[in-house]
């Protein structure tokens, strides 16, 4: 396991990058995993976790600008101990059967001079915590549907899913908020 | 003018940065075992030197032979278990830990009866926080620079850390009379140092930055002055 880790991380710059994330963020990520798990020791483990699966995506991570490193990091964390706790339920997931889902859908038609930033961004935070997550990792970090999955270890059918309908709830709420 | 996605983008990014701000940044003192798989994760991302080419002898060493039947003798006694044997210290040797245990628990207390702080310390540490317990004790010192001493007192029945043992080689020595055993590891210019000793009726473990001659003269410097006690 551990050769696997090292044959990840192949330049000094990215291991330098993976130390200076742990000083930077570990605290932060320790926070976000208590918050959901309310065990120190399972929190540990979720940090632990989240750190292998940044280095699992090293390359990609490295390419998020600085400024937008931090929530990516937290959103890493959050999932990982949102899958602890529901194997701590044995709450198993359900088997999606999804097809493949193009997505074609733009803001440009949506958001229009009725909107203000203020409406914008109330409209963001009415959003679910998981639409909100793949949608910051689709539209502000560009990533594509098959890079959010290696990041949160499930499939790109359903991330491309998940895209699609975390928009259509998103426009929902902006059509409504216009009303 | 910003186009709708545009603006999207960044009501985005406002609010990630809100969301953010709100998630706690725990003042969180993190486990022995969580430190130890830390540091191993990290270490394993070093880049090892590559191995120098060895020459064919085209003969079978007869040396690594003994060698090898001698290791398969000790593995049959044990069972297939490694044992890690020190002057008042036994331990069983895992790839990347040892569990260790202290040898002679005769006598001594089933619980914490009284909590041991450390009475001397060195220049700009101050008491960082502490827990208590039944069976363990554990406590941290901080200078400024945010550097830690951390002291665990341990029931000797309940002592069975798992010890870090890649890049550390434990050795004998002793803490004011006392049997102890205790290790350096040294990365990129910085140095901590572990050592655990067998008081009367407790074990204690002392960890932080420095050479092991460092951390085994500071406990020494508290057993001869003795602990601070509180019940």
């Amino acid at each position: 396991m551990l050769s696997i880790y090292l044959s990840m991380v192949e330049t000094d710059e990215q291991r330098t990058f993976i130390e200076q994330l742990y000083k930077t963020y570990e605290r932060k990520m320790y926070g976000a995993a208590f918050d959901i798990l309310h065990n120190k020791h399972d929190a540990e483990d979720a940090v632990h976790s989240a750190f292998i699966r940044i280095i699992e995506n090293i390359e990609k991570i490295m390419q998020i600008p600085a400024d937008k490193q931090g929530y990516y990091i937290v959103i890493i964390c959050r999932n990982i101990s949102i899958d602890i706790c529901r194997k701590k339920n044995n709450s198993e997931m359900p088997i999606e059967n999804i097809d493949e889902i193009e997505d074609r859908i733009s803001f440009d038609d949506v958001i229009d001079s009725r909107l203000t930033a203020k409406s914008i961004r109330k409209c963001i935070f009415s959003l679910r915590e998981s639409d909100f997550e793949v949608l910051y990792l689709n539209l502000l970090c560009e990533l594509p549907a098959a890079d959010i999955a290696g990041i949160l270890a499930i499939k790109p059918t359903t991330v491309s899913q998940r895209i699609y309908k975390a928009k259509k709830r998103l426009i929902k709420i902006i059509e409504e908020q216009k009303c | 003018m910003l186009s709708g996605e545009q603006l999207l983008k960044q009501a985005f990014s406002e609010v990630a940065a809100i969301k953010y701000e709100q998630v706690p940044e725990c003042r969180h003192i993190f486990s022995l075992r969580y430190r130890i798989r830390k540091n191993k994760l990290l270490r394993s991302l070093e880049r090892k030197s590559a191995p120098e080419p060895r020459a064919h002898t085209g003969r079978f060493r007869l040396k690594y032979l003994v060698l090898a039947i001698i290791m398969a003798c000790v593995l049959v006694l044990t069972g297939g278990v490694i044992m890690f044997w020190a002057d008042g210290f036994k331990g069983i040797v895992h790839s990347d830990h040892i569990r260790l245990y202290v040898s002679d628990i005769e006598g001594s207390p089933e619980t914490i009866e009284k909590c041991c702080f450390l009475s001397v310390l060195p220049e700009g540490f101050t008491l960082e926080h502490y827990t208590t317990g039944y069976s363990m004790n554990f406590i941290v010192y901080r200078n400024n620079e945010g550097e830690d001493i951390f002291l665990i007192q341990y029931v000797k029945k309940e002592f069975d850390p798992y010890v870090n043992n890649v890049d550390v080689e434990f050795t004998e020595t002793t803490v004011n009379g006392y049997k102890a055993i205790y290790a350096e590891h040294s990365k990129d210019g910085f140095t901590d140092s572990i050592i655990f000793w067998d008081s009367e009726d407790y074990v204690f473990e002392m960890s932080g930055s420095g050479s092991k001659e460092y951390i085994r003269e500071l406990a020494e410097k508290n057993e001869m002055s003795g602990f601070i006690e509180t019940e």
